[in-house]
């Protein structure tokens, strides 16, 4: 176990070049070039050119605070522990970053491409602020906690059967834009999210896959994007809203249950959403107030357990939908005593 | 030193922090408030005209 520090500017960072790696911050090049076990620094002492990610590396952490120059290449990096960007550092690096061990991913403001993998099982993995990338972030296995933190990624995704928690406290978490999609399998999954905020940040698709979660807010945005919502699993909402004004779908999974504390989801005149299912099999909607989706809203037809009246919500056109009231848990109790 | 903040936004709350090496003094608020500011500014645009999605390795 050791330090490194890069020093001499420009050069590559591969399992060969010895030349930019030092013992001390500033110091002579030719020390080793770091493995798993070693602590590795980019600092202010370390220039100001391109270091090129040019081959698969990795270091027990990576500390890139008072670095400014460059980050560049494509290959991959596995970081056993913390990994911090520098404030005044430029990234065009796109490889994979994976954090496969106990420790905080700080980005001091700083996004990039190139997809962001937490796989550290049995270890957890904090944000130290907000953090953002246009790839993917994704949770393989062990903890991810945000803090409170927020996260924004065109994908956010927790598949596989691995163990592994996602806990996004009272985090704003926004998917998108583009094809933007937020991905969740409930094999092995452990999600918290009764406080969060999922915003669905208008692209060309819009793909959510709770995988049968509990969500706090989840906001279909934004105001004039037309593209299709497409909602997979069966998920529990605290409330399910939309900032969009313009017509547009959502198509929920043939068969699926979507269980809701508030629906506030509505259109507008000349401007109805469609809800629907994905195929002529009915979509269960269930809350705990009658299913009245709006005088001015249209039947599609194939529905059950809907009241075309009231104005909460409304303007929505309507198709192979069965609306149930839930029953609360004090309600089944009272009504047991009979 | 960690110092955090939040912005109430259209579609919840921004949370960020700004981090400061412990052994130099902290700009005064006037900066800090940009140094906020620029960070929600950058996340907004990061949701709205993001950079393309790149070809990974």
């Amino acid at each position: 176990m050791a330090n490194r520090y890069w020093v001499g500017g420009t050069g590559n960072w591969n399992t060969l070049n010895t030349t930019n790696w030092s013992a001390t911050s500033g110091g002579s090049g030719g020390a080793s070039v770091p493995t798993s076990v070693d602590d590795v620094f980019f600092d202010a002492n370390s220039g100001t050119g391109t270091v090129t990610i040019s081959a698969n590396n990795g270091a027990k952490s990576v500390n890139c605070t008072g670095f400014t120059g460059t980050w560049a290449g494509t290959s991959a990096l596995n970081v056993g522990g913390s990994f911090t960007y520098g404030a005044g550092m430029t990234i065009t690096w796109t490889g994979q970053l994976s954090i496969i061990g106990t420790g905080t991913l700080t980005s001091n403001g700083k996004s990039r491409g190139g997809t962001t993998t937490i796989n550290a099982p049995g270890e957890t993995v904090t944000l130290g602020d907000a953090f953002a990338t246009s790839s993917t972030f994704t949770v393989n296995a062990g903890t991810f906690d945000t803090a409170d933190y927020s996260v924004t990624a065109r994908i956010f995704s927790s598949v596989g059967t691995s163990t592994r928690t996602v806990e996004l406290r009272s985090s704003t978490i926004s998917v998108g834009p583009l094809a933007a999609q937020f991905n969740l399998a409930a094999t092995g999954l452990t999600f918290n999210a009764t406080s969060s905020t999922v915003n669905l940040v208008p692209g060309s698709t819009v793909t959510f896959n709770g995988g049968n979660q509990t969500f706090g807010t989840v906001v279909i945005g934004a105001a004039t994007n037309t593209s299709t919502v497409t909602i997979q699993g069966s998920n529990t909402f605290g409330t399910l809203t939309s900032t969009r004004t313009v017509a547009y779908p959502i198509t929920f999974t043939a068969g699926s249950t979507q269980t809701f504390t508030n629906f506030n989801v509505s259109g507008s005149a000349g401007a109805l959403v469609t809800i629907g299912s994905s195929s002529t099999t009915q979509v269960t909607l269930q809350k705990p107030s009658a299913w009245n989706v709006g005088a001015n809203s249209v039947d599609g037809g194939n529905n059950t357990g809907l009241s075309f009246t009231g104005s909460n919500p409304d303007y929505l056109s309507i198709s192979y939908i069965k609306g149930i009231v839930t029953t609360t848990s004090a309600n089944t109790n009272f009504l047991s005593m009979f | 030193m960690k110092i955090d903040f939040e912005f109430p936004i259209e579609y919840g709350v921004f949370r960020d922090a700004l981090h400061f090496p412990d052994d130099q003094p902290l700009p005064g608020d006037d900066v800090l408030e940009l140094l906020k500011q620029q960070r929600l500014q950058k996340w907004l645009e990061s949701i709205n005209n993001p950079p393309p999605s790149v070809q990974e390795a």
